[in-house]
């Protein structure tokens, strides 16, 4: 293995169509996300980009694939820290599948260098961002602490 | 009660995360729940006293599922246990795996940290609870947030039956 790689799964009380909305439509993402919200004409190699709230680019690439409400992939560069940004893109694919009454959600992100940065910094984000999402689509409240962007970063 | 046979050579502790609104001790008190049958935990109902060297015992339907014995006890923050997936197949032979739940406090919120290690190299029982694990505690957080638990048309057991019948294969073909 040269890579390196998250893989994490999540069920969620939902809908494929509920749950593909509220991964790429700002007025889900800007709830549970930190406050960011995502531009893209959302079509096969069209530019993608989170903005952070203060109007500054967090992460930015490309549509490699846009299959709604089953598959999304995205390549997904790190913008604001120089270290992260320095490793190039990595490519996050969504995976949605009904599962009874909820939605399995399958993310996996990786990126062909060895002990990557990047993936070790998402490796902590996505499991606090994805609970944020169950919770806002299942009780109608995100968590508090991803509400929003986080002071001083 | 001996500690579990560690095996030299392992695959990786299989991890999962996950945040839930509620405080530590209402987590401690489902995880450690032997009264009914958990549907968020696939309808298993759990037999312990949760003391150190004491056995626990998961049973769905009726059948012995899994056994195991407690190895740690901090209440409402730490619980080690060993994993014995029972027999008779490849699971069963590959001995207990071992358990720890981590919870603590994050923020508002508490973080529900599962690791599961001493699994020997090209487990079967690893894939099986990859693929558990997720729903299982997917449907803690549903529940204990105040939702209804989902109903799944499986647990991941027909990818659990298709990695055990893949291995055997594999046995069967290297012996030929």
């Amino acid at each position: 293995m040269t890579g390196s790689k998250f893989v994490y799964v999540t069920y969620i009380r939902t809908t494929p169509e509920k749950l593909f909305a509220a991964l790429t439509q700002p007025e889900f993402t800007k709830q549970f996300w930190a406050g960011t919200y995502q531009v893209s004409d959302w079509k096969v190699g069209a530019d993608w980009k989170i903005m952070i709230p203060d109007g500054r680019v967090g992460d930015s690439g490309k549509i490699l694939e846009y299959n709604p409400p089953k598959r999304l992939k995205l390549s997904w560069r790190n913008e604001f820290m120089p270290e992260l940004k320095a490793e190039g893109h990595t490519t996050c694919t969504y995976e949605l599948e009904p599962a009874g009454t909820a939605v399995k959600l399958t993310l996996t992100h990786e990126i062909n260098v060895p002990n990557s940065k990047t993936i070790a910094a998402i490796s902590n984000g996505w499991p606090h961002l994805l609970a944020s999402l169950k919770s806002l689509l299942e009780t109608g409240e995100p968590l508090i602490e991803s509400a929003k962007w986080p002071d001083g970063h | 009660m001996p500690a579990p046979k560690l095996h030299a050579d392992h695959d990786p502790d299989y991890v999962y995360v996950i945040y839930i609104a509620a405080p530590p001790q209402k987590i401690w008190d489902a995880l450690t729940e032997g009264k009914t049958a958990r549907a968020w935990w696939a309808g298993t109902l759990q037999d312990s006293t949760f003391k150190v060297g004491e056995p626990i015992v998961f049973r769905r339907n009726g059948k012995v599922d899994l056994h195991g014995e407690i190895l740690e006890r901090e209440e409402p923050n730490r619980l080690v246990y060993t994993f014995h997936i029972e027999g008779p197949g490849p699971a069963h032979d590959e001995g207990p795996s071992i358990v720890t739940y981590e919870i603590k406090p994050a923020g508002s919120v508490t973080l529900l940290k599962v690791t599961h290690s001493n699994f020997p190299k090209g487990s079967i029982s690893r894939q099986g609870v990859e693929h558990g694990w997720p729903a299982i505690f997917s449907g803690l957080k549903t529940v204990l947030e105040g939702g209804a638990m989902p109903k799944f048309d499986n647990w991941g057991e027909e990818e659990f039956k298709s990695a055990q019948e893949q291995q055997l294969r594999e046995h069967a073909a290297r012996k030929a």
